[in-house]
């Protein structure tokens, strides 16, 4: 148990750069824009959203654990596909919390100003994003699925998250710094662009 | 006098350096010379300083696409450095930082034709401004003429896309495409954004399966953002909206010494300027007058911003001449224009000869 916690931990480590690339288009938004200006208020953005992330690290680690092998053989425009579906569905959130938001943060007029924010919006994204395939996830998997057992995949992908969440973990202090308006609407428009990118990506990897 | 035979003595020499090998351009080079020359004379002397700088800003974008279409860069025989295109570099810095540690810590230095390229245009920002963009840039010659054809907008973009909040967007790009360009491992604006391919679209992989998309999106962007908006609006949308490399000038912008003032004793926020500029970096801010009045000039001020790209279009739409482009507190642009010129010019002496060369072997191949 030592050594599979270890193995998902240096792992993480290792990925821990492209996992700071990957998930910040997803974090920044939340970071910088909403109504949650204090430190508490983004760490708590943060922490949802790597509670999302660890909650699919976690249900991923312990199926790929179960099925084995058979995980390892869907490959091609299955996996595509699904990465798509998640794009879609990360690309929207990010878009309509950052148009919504947008009147709050510019006091311009917004169609989407009376759409009720879902609460747990980072919690959702860090899911979703959790399991979307990505350099660490794919790494991750083919070692969980080797290891045959709920348990032990689920711990590897756990350390896994641990070892990638390392350093996102500056996030919330760096962005409690830029606090003013100005980074608020760049966090928006960051959304805005990302989430309209990854929608378009997502609905092309379809295709 | 003297400054205009400064820099064209800088740009003689410099083209006998780069084309001592092949007369033809060599020729053409010291011609083009001659050309800059009688544009910066044009400048300082002209009344209409926009008009003078967008006769040379255009030259120079008509001529780098030309070259880049017609291939002059590759067959004329010119030099094969050619400028490393800024746009595609702005979105790269992380992925090329990057990769620069790797060459270091691994004792190979191979990345430093790209590092020394970023750093000209680095340099560029640092002693330019927000100029770069009205008057080294070789791709912004493009939206500026569009936006100049109609003597009126078709139409005003609603408040929440114009003003200085649009030119905060584009940071927020340029951030997004310096992170998924580093986590991707390509660049992603020139995949997919780029509108000044079009003619070439030579990047794309046709085997890729967003190839389809991938062309949709950039034609789109080309005619919407470079053709028809700057048309319709009489604004510089994608210079001042996709543009990455445009992000970064507006940084260092208010540090720079040359600058575009308002008298604010003159002034009376008729809002004749905010109209004009084709960059968003005029706006009109509620002031609290200690009394009360309807005079506009009390209730309002108008303010130049770090978005400025010091390209002087305001400055003639100011019934109160109000407005100047100022030098360390001083009235004058004569430093602006020796610097920006010397360096664009300087910069143009790569891709105009080829460009004239390639130009010429295809009017030579159709009389044939």
């Amino acid at each position: 148990m030592i050594r599979i916690s270890a193995e998902g931990f240096t792992l993480g480590l290792a990925m821990g750069g492209s996992c700071l690339v990957t998930c910040l288009p997803f974090l920044l938004p939340y970071l910088l824009g909403g109504n949650v200006p204090t430190l508490i208020g983004r760490t708590w953005a943060f922490g949802s959203f790597l509670a999302g992330r660890l909650a699919a690290y976690l249900a991923v680690g312990a199926f790929s654990g179960v099925l084995g092998g058979l995980l390892l053989a869907q490959t091609g425009k299955g996996a595509v596909a699904f990465k798509g579906c998640l794009l879609v569905l990360a690309g929207t959130m990010l878009l309509v919390f950052s148009i919504r938001d947008y009147k709050a943060a510019t006091g311009l007029p917004c169609p989407a100003a009376s759409l009720k924010p879902l609460k747990g919006w980072p919690f959702l994204t860090g899911l979703v994003l959790g399991f979307s395939p990505c350099a660490p996830f794919a790494a991750g998997l083919a070692k969980a699925a080797s290891l045959g057992s709920p348990v032990k995949g689920g711990l590897f992908f756990l350390f896994l998250f641990l070892g990638t969440t390392l350093v996102l973990l500056p996030a919330p202090l760096l962005a409690s710094r830029m606090r003013s308006l100005f980074f608020r609407r760049i966090g928006l428009f960051f959304g805005m662009v990302a989430g309209a990118w990854f929608l378009v990506e997502g609905v092309v990897s379809w295709f | 006098m003297i400054r205009g035979l400064i820099l064209l003595l800088l740009w003689a020499a410099l083209a006998a350096r780069i084309y001592h090998a092949s007369l033809p351009l060599l020729i053409a080079a010291l011609l083009w010379a001659l050309g800059l020359g009688f544009f910066y004379w044009n400048l300082e002397r002209s009344g209409k300083p926009d008009r003078a700088r967008f006769f040379y800003f255009g030259s120079l974008a008509l001529f780098f696409l030309l070259g880049l279409h017609l291939r002059g860069f590759e067959t004329s025989g010119g030099p094969s450095l050619q400028p490393y295109c800024h746009l595609s570099l702005a979105g790269n810095m992380l992925s090329i930082g990057a990769q620069q540690v790797q060459a270091f810590l691994g004792g190979t230095y191979g990345r430093y034709g790209v590092l020394g390229l970023g750093l000209l245009w680095l340099s560029a920002i640092l002693v330019c401004g927000g100029g770069f963009c009205s008057r080294i840039c070789f791709f912004g010659g493009w939206d500026d003429a569009f936006s100049r054809i109609l003597k009126k907008p078709f139409f005003r973009l609603p408040s929440a896309l114009s003003g200085t909040r649009l030119r905060e967007f584009q940071l927020a790009f340029l951030l997004f495409l310096v992170f998924m360009t580093y986590s991707r491992g390509e660049s992603e604006f020139c995949l997919w954004i780029c509108p000044f391919k079009s003619p070439t679209g030579e990047i794309l992989d046709p085997a890729s399966s967003a190839y389809a998309a991938q062309r949709a999106v950039y034609i789109a962007v080309a005619a919407l953002f470079v053709v028809i908006l700057p048309l319709l609006t009489r604004k510089r949308t994608f210079c001042s909206t996709l543009c990455p490399f445009g992000a970064l000038p507006p940084l260092i912008q208010k540090w720079m010494p040359y600058q575009v003032k308002i008298n604010p004793e003159a002034c009376n926020s008729c809002g004749l300027c905010v109209a004009q500029c084709p960059s968003f970096a005029i706006e009109t801010l509620k002031k609290q007058p200690a009394q009360p009045t309807s005079q506009r000039k009390d209730l309002f001020e108008t303010r130049i911003t770090r978005y400025c790209t010091l390209c002087a279009r305001c400055l003639p739409s100011c019934p109160k001449e109000a407005i100047s482009i100022e030098t360390m507190g001083r009235k004058g642009s004569a430093l602006l224009n020796f610097i920006s010129m010397g360096f664009g010019g300087a910069l143009s002496l790569f891709y105009v000869p080829p460009a004239v060369m390639a130009l010429a072997e295809l009017v030579k191949g159709f009389f044939k």
